[in-house]
């Protein structure tokens, strides 16, 4: 499914240059569940974001899906993007102004997929049993409800890829195990997962564990 | 965290920095235009409202109201109506006229041409023009004496004064200064540099009949050259006056008289003249009419620039309301915390509402400052001194100062309605209340806003087409390179005229020369009625005196019969006017209304009011008062070589240097010491333009201040939505929206009002765009296209204010976005 190579991510500020990640090579094969730990500040997100190609490595090669995209255009990132990748973030990160339904919508517009776009919204939705709040904003709803919502949003396009940043941060020890839930039907139904945790017993439910210190990959572990 | 917040701190500040200043920015200009528009209005409406007594002052003018036909208001009144009605109607406690008139006066062996009027004697006691020198009641003792401004006595005397200086009139008439005027403000109806007490012509020496004289006599009871005031005796009304006035002719105008004129006025007197009394501070802006004194305007004008006025306000305070509006969801926290600590909802809102009055006069700091910039501009523009003094115009001052706070607390009043309702559980969630109902509001405030500023472009689009329309029309003759030359007091005999002509045409750098009584752009009348035997229809038309080669020299059209000849007797009147059993030309409008064909007008005899003529060609209309003039033109055409004053020279265009050396020499020859008075035809049929022009170029500067406060506003409320959205913005690309698809998703937020805006906006200015247009008698269609470009221009510049924020926010990175939620 995926591959880095001596991937590195610098960023630059006008008087530090912090090194996030450092020679990170990797493969996950398509279908896999990992779980990628670390402490804070260790590189997790950053690896997260390059993985789904919201940033670009500062050097080193990426291949996503057979396709080599650690120096590709804005605009080829942005349609494999659509084509492929699902994204769960810890502040769930749904859009005010919008209902549940149209959030879960936002993951289909941009695919020009219009066919069965309705019925495919609520068959997301009650798949994270939460369809009965379908007309409801994010602000009326629970943070687990909310971090449904977001589990919706990232299922309804079937991507190949699940990218979850920390998803049950936030949330309680229920909801948290609910949402591990979908993920790993997910991952069982044959989507690969990649997903930041903390929890040692949510990165239980992965096949494989990633972990991360100061940029590097310091061990992996499989199950 | 110290270091977060301290950003946080700094981003507030320039956020709210950019909102303070679009408010305060639109504000100000709108103000500072509010303030131009009001001193214009004030000077507008306070026309000779300066005259000690101008409220019991009045002007008479006559309205003449023909069987079958429109009332003619004659602008004027009888010399001789003022004293009449002072003899004989109670109530009338002064009374003065004036007639307009130009001479020549020579100083120290210099002539110079002058505009001057002939007053009443008792003038300076009723019109209380500030004199100087010379004591009101005095001035005019004596018959010889003459009083004139300030600015004249300097051209003629220097720093010397001049009473009891000698000025000598046309040549031959010495008279003695006996008073000098104060310059004369903007301000008043009144013009001239000289005065000089009137006198009745000495009877015709040539008439001996006694029918004649007696003519003479009355006649100047259906002669209306004058400009008549009175005073009302306290308790007296207006229209006890104006009923008593068609008796008073009826008294005075002979039966002989009456005879004369009896195709026209064949009904009895008092049902054919009516009066109209208006107070002396309204002539300015009602009297349709005004022979020689300073261009009237239009209350329609006055009215339309203070609405234009109120909705720049408007538009600058729904900016105040919108940005506040938007901001207050921003400063939920603080609300809540206040409330918290125990403030009270009604301090709450004094509080906000103080703020914005506060910052509303900050804008009016800008205003005044911007205001005193443009004065000089503004006062060359309208073409007189304007100056705003805060002391003395007090007034203006306070209504400014007020209308400031107005538009501070209505701006304010919502914001802080909306602020001060929060609860104090805002102060603790994690996010802001939700906005939804304010951003409703928010966007049909700028529906408002761009409903006005398109409605207001659609108006300068239709106005300025219209004018474009009107300059384009063919004005039935040809003004280029034409050079006229006036024939007024010059002193020389109808031959010595005619021989003046055939000089210049001998030159070699001029095409055409002809004579007339009037020219083309020439103010004044010559009223007459027209009626075909058989017909009772009766048209008014203009009569207009012409050598037979006027109509070639200014290249206007014959559609049928003939022009009139030198040759034939029968073609040539004498006297004054139209003499009985003479040939005329007609134009087309006048053989159509009196219901010919042009073919079938040729040989058919017309009355007119002093004589039974004869049509022998017909013309093609000509628009002498451009095509501005809401009348159709019809004009009546004879040749009378005594009645001539004016000279019209078409002259080479590669040689006007030359052909202008030529009539300044050939007058000199002819003119014994009278000064030239020459002029190109072309400037004064673009002066007929020019008001409309101007006023075309005042609406458009408004228009184009209205769009850019809207625009203002505009800008503001994009950088806030597009903050807000940033969040949304950043999710959105992450699930694979492209930078397009966001543009597109900001621009069509702004798009929507727009296009409500037009959907608002059309209808209105259709509506009032036709009924202004009707105002003119050669129009334009109200074409969609007007529409379309109005509406299309503040689609783009919206668009255009957005791109900058919406290009902004799709091309950041959405993990940036999102990193410090
Ligand atoms: N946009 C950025 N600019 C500068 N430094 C960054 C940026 N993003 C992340 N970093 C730095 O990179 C390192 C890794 O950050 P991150 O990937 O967010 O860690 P984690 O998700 O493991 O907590 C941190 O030291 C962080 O400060
Ligand atoms: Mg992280």
């Amino acid at each position: 499914m995926l591959q880095l190579n001596n991937v590195c991510k610098n960023y630059r500020t006008t008087e530090v240059e912090t090194r996030a990640l450092a020679d990170i090579s990797f493969e996950i094969s398509a279908g896999e569940f990992v779980a990628i730990m670390g402490p804070s500040g260790c590189g997790k997100s950053t690896l997260l974001n390059i993985l789904g190609l919201l940033d670009q490595p500062s050097s080193g090669s990426y291949r996503l899906a057979g396709e080599e995209v650690a120096k590709a255009s804005e605009h080829k990132l942005t349609a494999i993007r659509r084509a492929l990748i699902g994204f769960v973030f810890q502040s769930f990160n749904l859009i005010d102004d919008l209902t549940v339904a149209e959030n879960v919508e936002v993951a289909l517009i941009y695919r020009k997929d219009k066919s069965r776009r309705k019925q495919r919204i609520a068959e997301a939705l009650e798949r994270v049993g939460i369809a009965h709040r379908a007309k409801h904003r994010p602000q009326q709803l629970s943070g687990g409800q909310q971090q449904r919502v977001a589990i919706a949003r990232a299922l309804v396009s079937n991507p190949k890829l699940i990218l979850a940043d920390e998803p049950t941060g936030n949330l309680d020890t229920a909801n948290g195990d609910a949402v591990m839930g979908y993920l790993t039907g997910a991952a069982k139904a044959g989507t690969t997962v990649i997903m930041v945790t903390h929890s040692l017993v949510h990165a239980a439910a992965a096949q494989r564990t990633i972990k991360l210190l100061d940029g590097h990959v310091v061990s992996e572990t499989k199950l | 965290m110290i270091k977060n917040y301290f950003f946080v701190a700094i981003r507030n500040f320039i956020r709210h920095k950019l909102y303070s200043f679009i408010a305060v920015a639109g504000l100000a200009f709108g103000l500072a235009c509010a303030i131009l528009i009001g001193l214009y209005v004030q000077e507008e409406l306070s026309f000779d409202a300066w005259l000690s007594d101008s409220q019991r002052i009045f002007r008479v003018d006559i309205v003449m109201h023909p069987q079958g036909l429109e009332p003619v208001n004659l602008g004027g009144s009888p010399i001789p109506l003022g004293e009449s009605m002072a003899a004989e109607l109670p109530g009338i406690a002064a009374q003065t006229h004036f007639t307009n008139q130009s001479y020549t006066v020579e100083v120290n062996h210099q002539r110079y041409w002058e505009w001057g009027v002939a007053v009443g004697h008792d003038f300076f006691n009723v019109i209380r023009l500030p004199l100087v020198e010379g004591d009101p009641a005095k001035v005019f003792e004596h018959p010889d004496a003459v009083v004139i401004t300030q600015a004249t006595a300097r051209k003629y005397f220097g720093d010397v004064s001049p009473i009891g200086k000698t000025l000598l009139f046309d040549g031959n008439k010495a008279r003695i200064v006996t008073g000098i005027v104060k310059d004369l403000p903007y301000n008043t109806q009144f013009s001239g540099n000289i005065f000089i007490p009137y006198q009745p012509p000495p009877p015709d020496a040539g008439s001996n009949m006694q029918v004649e004289r007696d003519f003479e006599r009355t006649s100047s009871w259906i002669r209306f050259p004058a400009s008549t005031y009175v005073r009302l005796a306290p308790g007296v009304s207006q229209s006890s006056i104006e009923a008593q006035i068609p008796q008073l002719f009826a008294r005075h105008i002979s039966t002989a008289t009456l005879a004369s004129v009896a195709s026209v006025v064949n009904r009895p007197i008092k049902d054919f003249i009516s009066a109209k009394v208006v107070p002396l501070r309204d002539v300015h802006l009602t009297a349709d009419y005004h022979h020689g004194m300073k261009p009237g305007n239009s209350l329609t004008t006055v009215y339309g620039l203070i609405a234009i006025a109120l909705l720049i306000l408007l538009i600058a305070g729904l900016n105040f309301t919108n940005l506040a509006t938007a901001r207050a969801f921003l400063r939920s926290r603080e609300v809540g915390l206040r409330k918290a600590v125990g403030a009270r909802r009604k301090q709450l809102v004094v509080q906000f509402l103080a703020e914005s009055v506060l910052t509303a006069t900050l804008a009016l700091v800008f205003a005044l400052a911007t205001v005193e910039l443009l004065l000089p501009a503004y006062g060359n523009f309208l073409g007189h001194e304007v100056v705003f003094d805060y002391v003395r115009n007090w007034r203006f001052s306070m209504i400014v100062v007020a209308g400031t706070v107005v538009v501070g607390l209505l701006g304010g009043i919502y914001p802080a309605l909306v602020l001060s309702g929060f609860s104090p559980a805002a102060a603790f969630r994690p996010t802001a209340v939700n906005p939804t109902r304010s951003a409703a509001l928010r966007t049909a405030l700028v529906v408002i806003q761009f409903a006005i500023s398109i409605g207001l472009g659609i108006a300068v689009i239709v106005m300025f087409a219209q004018i474009k329309y009107a300059r384009q029309i063919d004005l039935g003759f040809n003004h280029d390179n034409m050079v006229m030359l006036s024939l007024y007091k010059s002193g020389l005999t109808p031959s010595a005229q005619e021989s003046l002509m055939q000089t210049l045409s001998r030159s070699p750098d001029i095409t055409g020369v002809a004579l007339s009584s009037k020219a083309p752009a020439d103010e004044g009348d010559e009223l007459s009625f027209a009626r075909a035997l058989g017909n009772p229809q009766k048209l008014s038309v203009q009569t207009v005196s012409i050598s037979p080669g006027f109509a070639a020299v200014y290249g206007m059209k014959l559609i049928a019969g003939r022009m009139l000849s030198a040759d034939r007797i029968t073609d040539r009147n004498q006297g004054q006017g139209i003499e009985d059993g003479k040939n005329v030309v007609v134009d087309e409008s006048t053989a159509r209304d009196l219901g010919f064909t042009p073919q079938s007008a040729v040989g058919k005899t017309v009355e007119m009011v002093f004589a039974r003529v004869t049509i022998a060609g017909v013309v093609r209309n000509a628009h002498f008062q451009g095509a501005q003039a809401v009348a159709t033109p019809r004009t009546v055409y004879y040749y009378n070589p005594d009645h001539v004053n004016r000279i019209s020279i078409r002259v080479k265009g590669g040689s006007i240097p030359d052909a202008l050396a030529v009539i300044d020499n050939t007058w000199r020859r002819y003119a014994q010491g009278t000064p030239i008075q020459r002029w190109f035809l072309g400037d004064r049929i673009d002066q007929l333009y020019a008001n409309a022009e101007r006023q075309g170029i005042m609406l458009s500067a408004f228009v184009v201040i209205a769009v850019l406060i809207s625009c203002l506003g505009l800008f503001g409320l994009a950088a806030f939505t597009a903050e807000r959205r940033t969040k949304e913005i950043a999710i959105r690309k992450i699930f694979g929206a492209d930078s397009g698809e966001i543009i597109r998703l900001l621009l069509r937020q702004f798009t929507i009002p727009v296009l409500l805006a037009n959907l608002i906006a059309w209808p209105v200015a259709y509506f009032y765009l036709q009924r202004w247009l009707e105002g003119y008698a050669y129009r334009i269609d109200l074409s969609l296209i007007y529409f379309f470009a109005a509406g299309l221009s503040a689609l783009v510049i919206a668009w255009a204010t957005v791109i900058v924020h919406a290009l902004h926010v799709a091309r950041k990175k959405p993990v940036a976005a999102l990193r410090y939620e």
